[in-house]
């Protein structure tokens, strides 16, 4: 032991010695999962703070009728820069650093199955969003500046053919978010390897814990539904510097093919982004509440239920297309039968803190919101996928409130809990809980300021993407509220960069596990050491940590 | 102590091969809205990246040893909590769990469901016979429901017999008693406290609640044709022989203390205990 403690010695003084350049290289040639996790979280934070302030010089422009803050052609951009940036580079990079981060922890691995791998993808997801940002600059070619591209996020044809999309805006949408999703591919495949074969020992496929089934999940959904999007992507380009016509209708292609093709990666993708936000929830809830998870199993069902379902309702993102009954009516079908596994969860959600021992700790408070807030967006949802319904309100600012509840009310509350309960492990040191709940309660309020009376704008007919409007619509006094709203948000996220800021500099010590939880992540130190766990943990059930505190009453009696 | 702590942690060697590959091909893929320098230096990059990455494989991974953390940095090993688990007990006295243990076979809700309307109907015989003078008003106002165009007929028509308009309103009456019959078989067994009170005037007043708030928003015309303390009686009618019929059948345990296998049938049916368990 003694040349161990002399080898640790030893580079407790080079470390204190390095300089920040060499500090940098170990970050940009790392492969160890636990620093590339924190910089997929980190990037994805960077582009969420870009992304932020985009949806803020829109709602600037929106506050008041008859606005020319912002021009059309500005305003264009923005919409599609904040879609693109807050789904693929902010929402994919945050849960693949989650995952990238836990994933080893939980199941009693070292490191992921493929380490460098998961450094090329977060490379390519980084390099991917900094091609996308650098339209800005350079979509006119290097020499003759640039604009950002202004086709929406889902870049429908035949808006992005050659005829109406002049330059290079577009070419810099596809090849952003193409090489992105190269690395979110390689970041799938790496998580369904390592959670299927790099598992401890007793970790069984049924002691697997809920977030790492969900994120199984969530990568087998990366993988069938991203190459569609890639290999239309890669058609579109062929379209745009070959002169194919895969979109093109003057020439014989067909514009509802792209739809068809975005829509396949589209609606997965809503899934991609929501189920880690479930696997969030699933391990603070517990936890929190002092409860196991009520409905272990059908949790792991409902999780694979949605995902197999989210593969087959793509076409309720086009039923004003005119797609036909029959076709209308199987995808508002099966739209529906998505509420079942997701209404089976909310249950066990519930069921799980009912008659539990709850600690509204700040994690516990943004996953509580989250179930409230994930219900009502499941419910607009289940009102959107009945066609007629979708006729009237298409298009409409009911359906931007639908799905910022969606991935603002669902996601973004459970990444928020998630930084707040996995970042002691992290770094080692608490986050402030007083800053934390300002953060809350400002974000909580701003939050529902904001998407709630959007659902009453697009009840009154107020149109998507419009960049301003007439005086006498009466959607002045809502756009108004919403906001307002957006400003009570950007302080409640003033207030998490402010706890984590004051975290770093306060330094109170976690201690390996501050939440008295159950799972391996916190059997370690905070934070863990390269190699997470000296050795291989054993486990007889799906709470190890548990069946160690309580060796009178293990979880392995009763599962 | 092992071999391993000895000499450290063997872990993947930290390169920045996986990098330059990546920024090659974002180079590559870069070129096309750039300049066509961009493709020859990213082509340079990539190669360099891949042969880095090969050689970081083969002939075999490159591994470096991480020195094991100082034992004052570690994790220490886990203490036993002191204090006792607290588990939830089922059904306790007082305490707010209340699973169905026991639930009335559906065939109860169908009876229950039958008689219930029988009793409504009577209810509204008699609101009929007192009102207007004839027993057939009520069961033409409810066949008005299904069929709006019978709705607008004269009111002479109304109040007089019509044998379709009674086997429309018998269908739809009897359809929905034995539906609403089901539903409280099931319901009335996680109610805390006397089913006969929950299904017999507590379910009616509730329903009829909700009924007058919405009336007005999915059929504004029907409002003002509706007598709200005969519909009340005529509810509680049902509510109270459906719970009566419901009540007197004999309970039959349901799967929730069944362990996975048992309820799908593959073992005995043996409880398990508690289902859940706090600390």
């Amino acid at each position: 032991m003694a040349a161990s403690e002399g080898l640790s010695a030893l580079n407790v003084d080079e470390t204190q010695s390095r300089s920040w350049l060499d500090h940098m290289h170990d970050w940009v040639t790392t492969v160890d999962h636990k620093k590339l996790g924190i910089l997929y979280i980190g990037s994805g934070l960077l582009f969420f703070v870009l992304g932020g302030l985009e949806a803020s010089l829109m709602r600037a422009q929106l506050a008041v009728p008859a606005n020319d803050l912002i021009d059309p052609k500005e305003f264009n951009r923005l919409f599609t820069m904040h879609g693109t940036t807050m789904v693929f580079l902010v929402g994919m990079p945050i849960v693949t650093g989650f995952g990238n981060y836990l994933i080893p922890l939980l199941i009693g691995a070292r490191d992921m199955a493929f380490p460098r791998l998961n450094a090329w993808g977060f490379w390519m997801f980084f390099f991917g969003g900094l091609v996308l940002y650098l339209s800005y600059f350079a979509s006119m070619g290097l020499y003759g500046a640039g604009t950002a591209p202004d086709v929406g996020w889902f870049a429908y044809s035949p808006l992005t053919g050659r005829a109406f999309s002049r330059g290079n805006a577009t070419d810099y949408w596809i090849l952003g978010i193409l090489l992105s999703g190269f690395g979110s591919m390689s970041g799938a495949i790496n998580m369904v390897t390592t959670s299927i074969t790099m598992r401890c020992p007793g970790m069984t496929m049924r002691r697997l814990p809920l977030f790492v089934w969900m994120m199984l999940v969530v990568s087998f959904l990366m993988l069938l539904a991203l190459p569609v999007l890639t290999a239309a992507q890669v058609m579109l380009l062929f379209d745009r510097f070959l002169g194919a016509h895969f979109f093109d209708t003057q020439a014989g292609g067909d514009a509802v093919l792209w739809q068809h093709f975005f829509w396949f990666f589209g609606h997965p993708e809503v899934y991609i982004l929501i189920i880690p936000g479930f696997a969030y929830a699933s391990e603070i809830i517990p936890v929190f509440s002092r409860k196991v998870i009520f409905g272990y199993v059908t949790m792991v069902a409902a999780s694979i239920s949605i995902g197999l379902v989210a593969l087959g309702v793509w076409a309720h993102h086009m039923f004003t297309v005119g797609m036909g009954r029959g076709l209308n009516i199987w995808f508002a079908l099966i739209t529906m039968v998505v509420g079942i596994p997701t209404g089976i969860k909310i249950f066990n959600w519930i069921a799980t803190m009912y008659g539990g021992k709850i600690r509204f700790k700040v994690p516990m408070l943004f996953s509580i919101a989250f179930i409230g807030q994930f219900l009502i967006a499941g419910l607009t949802g289940i009102m959107l996928s009945g066609a007629p319904f979708d006729w009237q309100l298409s298009d409409s600012y009911f359906v931007v409130a639908h799905f910022h509840y969606v991935l603002i009310g669902g996601l973004l509350f459970t990444v928020f809990g998630a930084c707040y309960f996995w970042f002691p492990k992290m770094f080692g040191w608490m986050m402030s809980e007083v800053i934390g709940r300002w953060h809350f309660v400002l974000f909580f309020i701003g939050f529902h300021l904001t998407f709630t009376t959007m659902h009453i704008q697009g009840l009154l007919g107020m149109p998507r993407r419009i960049y301003t409007y007439e005086p006498d619509r009466g959607w002045a006094i809502w756009n108004a509220i919403t906001s307002a709203g957006v400003a009570l948000q950007g302080l409640g996220i003033l207030c998490f960069f402010l706890a984590i800021f004051m975290a770093f500099k306060q330094k109170k010590p976690a201690g390996p596990d501050p939440w008295d939880a159950w799972t391996l992540e916190w059997t370690t130190s905070s934070p863990p050491p390269e190699y997470n766990f000296l050795t291989l943990p054993v486990v007889r059930s799906r709470r190890p940590l548990w069946d160690e505190k309580h060796p009178e009453d293990p979880d392995w009696k009763h599962e | 102590m092992t071999t391993e702590e000895k000499d450290g942690m063997e872990l993947p060697a930290p390169t920045a091969a996986p990098l330059f590959f990546a920024l090659g091909l974002v180079f590559i893929m870069a070129s096309l809205v750039t300049n066509e320098i961009f493709a020859f230096v990213g082509a340079v990059t990539a190669v360099w990246g891949a042969l880095g990455w090969w050689r970081e494989m083969l002939p075999v991974e490159h591994k470096e040893a991480v020195p094991l953390q100082a034992l004052a940095e570690r994790a220490p090993a886990v203490k036993p909590k002191s204090h006792a688990v607290e588990h939830l007990v089922i059904g306790e006295e007082g305490h707010r769990v209340r699973l169905p243990l026991e639930y009335h076979p559906y065939a109860a809700g169908l009876k229950g469901g039958f008689a219930g309307g029988i009793a409504m109907a009577m209810v509204g015989g008699v609101q009929g016979l007192v009102t207007a003078g004839t027993p057939w008003a009520a069961f033409n106002g409810f066949a008005s429901i299904v069929m709006p165009l019978f709705g607008a007929a004269p009111p002479a028509d109304m109040v007089s017999f019509h044998p379709a308009i009674m086997v429309a309103a018998l269908a739809v009456h009897v359809a929905l008693s034995l539906l609403i019959g089901i539903v409280y078989s099931s319901v009335l067994p996680m109610l805390p406290g006397h089913p006969r009170i929950w299904g017999g005037i507590v379910a009616p007043v509730v329903w009829t609640a909700a009924g007058w708030a919405a009336i007005g928003l999915v059929m504004p015309s029907a409002t003002s044709g509706i007598s709200w303390g005969w519909f009340i009686a005529s509810q509680i009618a049902f509510g109270l022989t459906a719970g009566e019929v419901i009540t007197r059948s004999t309970p039959i345990k349901t799967l929730q203390s069944f362990t996975l296998a048992g309820r799908a049938g593959l073992e005995g049916t043996e409880q398990t205990g508690s289902e859940e368990e706090g600390s």
